[in-house]
């Protein structure tokens, strides 16, 4: 069916203002960087917990070879963990994984300004850092199933300021992450029993911090997909590369 | 059609713009696998618009192979929202006269 000029107009602005924005939220989601550093983080969280319980127990039994295999697999741990924490190393690193998994559909950038923007990251990094600090002084004083709704009060803000400062570069999917935070702490002061003990209490600052973070990433992730997917029905939906309308373009 | 912007006209130069203008850089084999045009078509039309002012390209040497990258220049957005504003004053225009015509 041939459409009438009017139609195909105002079908080609859509066409082209939507191709701008499916780029924009693609490259807003590509997340899957932050998806293998979130599983390396929460390894490394993971492994640390573990090795360290492990080394208190062979201290206890006299155990002093596996102590002591313990304490250099520690060191390496978090060594590993500082250096992925820092983000002159760490950034480096996600930026090369992130080009190397997304290698087969190219690379594609939205920045965030520079200037003040900087400034203010530089003085919320500094309060965020108090924050963990305080709430390290304060650790054994606040009661178990009180420590993620404290750190709540920090971290929630921390992101959704984050998020903000980081536009256009990250997308409000973003959010995902501190909202779940922010929820899991209310669920605990409601009295929704999903508060851990004994020596699994690790878990409930390692499950709202790598398991939510890493849950909106991977919806960050599948969301990337569908918007790519929207983005090459857009551009090739109704024209292969060598069709007759394409090449008397390019001719053109 | 005295407004409308030849070169950004063009479908596919369109559609170059159009997904620069989401985003800061995109590279060559980006924009080759969401606009599934062949090499040669890209370039071409790349060229053009460079030629316009209206893309930045930027080349780079990772290793040995060499990258290159697009950007869209301040002018190549200004004329992308003339265009698109140019478009909608066709329709609006192509709307009245309509009216127009059934109303006699």
């Amino acid at each position: 069916m041939r459409r009438s000029p009017k139609t195909l107009r105002s079908k080609q602005t859509d066409d082209s203002q939507q191709l701008a924005k499916w780029t924009r939220e693609y490259a807003q989601n590509r997340s899957l960087g932050v998806v293998v550093f979130m599983v390396i983080f929460g390894l490394l969280a993971s492994s640390i917990g573990g090795v360290s319980y492990l080394a208190g127990e062979a201290y206890r039994g006299g155990n002093m070879l596996v102590f002591g295999v313990c304490l250099i697999l520690l060191g390496f741990a978090l060594a590993a963990n500082f250096y992925l924490a820092v983000p002159r190393w760490g950034g480096k690193l996600m930026n090369r994984v992130t080009e190397r998994l997304y290698a087969r559909e190219g690379q594609v950038t939205v920045s965030t300004p520079a200037g003040t923007k900087k400034r203010w990251g530089i003085v919320l990094a500094i309060c965020f850092g108090i924050c963990v600090l305080a709430s390290v002084l304060l650790g054994d004083r606040i009661a178990v199933q009180y420590r993620q709704p404290v750190m709540a009060l920090y971290l929630v803000p921390f992101l959704i300021v984050l998020n903000l400062l980081q536009r256009p570069t990250t997308s409000f999917l973003a959010l995902l992450w501190p909202f779940l935070f922010g929820l899991h702490a209310v669920l605990i002061l409601v009295g929704v029993p999903i508060v851990f003990s004994g020596r699994w209490q690790s878990l409930n600052i390692l499950i709202p911090v790598v398991g939510y973070g890493l849950l909106s990433a991977v919806v960050s992730h599948l969301y990337s997909r569908f918007a790519l997917s929207r983005l090459k029905q857009l551009a090739q939906g109704n024209k292969h590369p060598r069709s007759p309308e394409n090449r008397q373009i390019f001719d053109g | 059609m005295a407004n409308i912007d030849r070169i950004i006209h063009e479908p596919v130069r369109l559609q170059i713009v159009s997904v620069l203008a989401g985003v800061d850089w995109a590279d060559f084999k980006f924009m080759l696998a969401t606009l599934g045009l062949t090499k040669g078509n890209l370039s071409s039309h790349v060229d053009k618009l460079e030629q316009a002012g209206y893309v930045k390209v930027k080349k780079s040497f990772s290793g040995k192979v060499t990258q290159t990258e697009y950007q869209l220049t301040k002018a190549g957005r200004k004329a992308l929202e003339k265009y698109w504003a140019a478009l909608d004053g066709i329709r609006d225009t192509g709307r009245r006269s309509n009216v127009k015509v059934k109303s006699n």
